[in-house]
């Protein structure tokens, strides 16, 4: 409660490791000085089933898992 | 195995013909799931989502396994933020009454926060707090258009960029400002758009909202979105009120042909508002129509609708048999939901049980004040009440502040060990209006003094469980 909108919907984003070099890339081109963590995602990654990113079951992925970025 | 879930048509089938607090009662008399169905519900769903951390730690504090202090140190122990919303104006042209979150007495003459600022939090929520989606809201975003675009502009095209994000509007100035949003949308620094409209019936919506002409705007805007990004997100985002729940539904049919997102949200309770919750009985009611509506004249128009679900109404869905535990599910950034297939249509409930404020939500206003809970707005002085401000602190120390032992969200868990509720039915389905109470301190009063959001009647205190430990 408390965010009013709709996030942009459910999200089922593609590999962690994928995600962890996006964010260096972005932080390093707007602040090439900051040392960019990636613990929090892979202490993530670790509590998904089996300890890695898992592959989507029919019917049980959030909806619309083939759009990335939006609902 | 938990009980198959009962046929979804149970209720009044006649769409829009009010509310049957008679009818709606016979699903409703207060039969919550026990606590072995949810747990045992919860162990089928986890082995079926594809991420189960936020359903892991409802297992464990449903089954005793967890007690609040464990919740604690578990969810503080890895540092995300995961939506960080900004408001770049401080302004709105509309004044709502009983339901603007922002406290009427709010100074708006404080200055506007160097963008470098804003730019600097971004970054170090984006590295160091592994930022999700950056949302830029009300007040009325669009209002500074010189900003707005400008960050959008910082943040980039979305493949080179870790997070999304979006606009929540009241839809008033979309026209006005096409050309930049244009260019954000073509160069992807957007992601998507919200557009706020409360009824199918324009005077309808322009009460609401206090100011003719509004409706029109905003339709106008997603008229001329839809027209000229036909695959761009757009979604209509609509509260549930006392009073629209007979408009708000022809707004899915009225609308479709340019609009086929829907975001359907009950009024946010006090203190966010000057008026009580809405009453379980309405809110079932208005689903079960929904459904109605979606399997019926909406059939096959492959609609994609969003309903968040407070915590304080989930045991009344469950007993309705919209779903049930085992149907549970969690996306990539813990945000829990039901996926529902009604008549070519996806309806996804999102379920908001846990807390979400201050440790995945944060907003910062229009001054710099990081502010960990939207209610503070309805103070008239919320910036006494931040954090702090990130023109002087790094975004990450206010974030590791906002939830550290002693502040607000710590309060606010502590105080669920005392909690009336723990002894209900319903407790493990809500947990004493958890999502809603860490909404419930402007006055100084004590959290156990706050106005109750529940609107169910009092329940036999029946011992579901013995009590895990308490911070």
């Amino acid at each position: 409660m408390g965010v009013f909108g709709s996030k942009g919907g459910l999200q089922d984003h593609g590999p962690v490791k994928t995600g962890a070099q996006l964010r260096l890339q972005w932080v390093a081109t707007r602040d090439p000085l900051r040392p960019t963590k990636v613990r929090t995602s892979l202490a993530r990654n670790q509590d998904s089933p089996e300890g890695k990113q898992p592959e989507a079951k029919s019917n049980d992925a959030a909806p619309n898992s083939s759009v990335k970025t939006t609902e | 195995m938990p009980p198959p879930t009962p046929p979804l048509k149970l209720l009044n089938d006649s769409i829009l013909s009010g509310v049957d607090y008679g009818l709606v009662d016979q699903y409703t008399q207060l039969r919550s799931p026990s606590a072995s169905t949810l747990i045992q519900g919860l162990e089928l769903a986890i082995s079926k989502s594809a991420y189960s951390t936020s359903l892991k730690l409802w297992l464990q504090l449903a089954s005793g396994q967890f007690g609040f202090g464990d919740f604690y140190q578990s969810i503080t122990s890895t540092k995300e933020l995961r939506i960080l919303s900004i408001d770049p104006t401080g302004a709105c042209d509309l004044k709502c009454p009983t339901m603007c979150y922002y406290h009427p007495d709010i100074s708006l003459r404080r200055g506007l926060v160097e963008e470098s600022h804003l730019q600097r939090a971004i970054v170090e929520a984006v590295s160091d707090l592994d930022l999700k989606l950056l949302m830029f809201m009300g007040k009325e975003p669009l209002l500074n258009p010189e900003r707005l675009f400008s960050l959008l502009r910082f943040a980039g095209p979305a493949s080179q960029r870790p997070f999304r994000t979006g606009i929540v509007t009241n839809g008033r100035n979309i026209l006005r400002q096409a050309s930049p949003l244009a260019e954000s949308i073509q160069e992807s620094h957007l992601d998507f758009l919200d557009v706020s409209v409360d009824s199918a019936d324009a005077n309808t919506h322009d009460l609401i909202r206090a100011l003719p002409g509004t409706w029109n705007l905003a339709v106008d805007g997603l008229k001329w979105v839809a027209s000229a990004f036909p695959t761009f997100p757009l979604t209509i985002v609509s509260t549930l009120r006392h009073d629209n729940s007979n408009s708000l539904l022809p707004l899915l049919r009225v609308t479709r042909d340019y609009c086929s997102r829907f975001q359907i949200q009950p009024l946010q309770p006090p203190p966010f508002v000057s008026v009580g919750p809405l009453d379980r009985r309405y809110v079932v009611s208005f689903f079960q129509n929904l459904l109605s509506e979606l399997e019926g004249p909406l059939r096959g128009q492959n609609l994609k609708v969003g309903f968040e679900l407070y915590g304080y109404y989930l045991s009344d869905f469950l007993d309705a048999g919209f779903f049930s535990p085992s149907d549970f599910r969690e996306d990539a950034e813990g945000q829990l939901f039901v996926s529902l297939e009604i008549g070519g249509n996806r309806l996804t409930v999102q379920l908001e049980v846990l807390p979400l404020q201050a440790w995945r939500l944060a907003r910062i206003l229009y001054d710099g004040t990081y502010l960990a809970h939207m209610h503070f707005l309805q103070s008239p002085d919320p910036f006494s009440l931040g954090v702090g401000s990130i023109i002087d602190n790094g975004i990450a120390s206010l974030y590791s502040k906002a939830i550290a032992v002693g502040s607000h969200f710590h309060q606010v868990l502590a105080s669920r060990g005392d909690h009336e509720c723990r002894n209900r039915g319903c407790w493990t389905t809500c947990f004493g209006g958890w999502n809603g109470a860490e909404n419930a301190f402007v006055s100084p009063e004590s959290i156990l003094a706050k106005p109750s959001l529940c609107t169910k009647p009092d329940q036999p205190l029946t011992p579901l469980m013995s009590s895990g430990d308490m911070l």
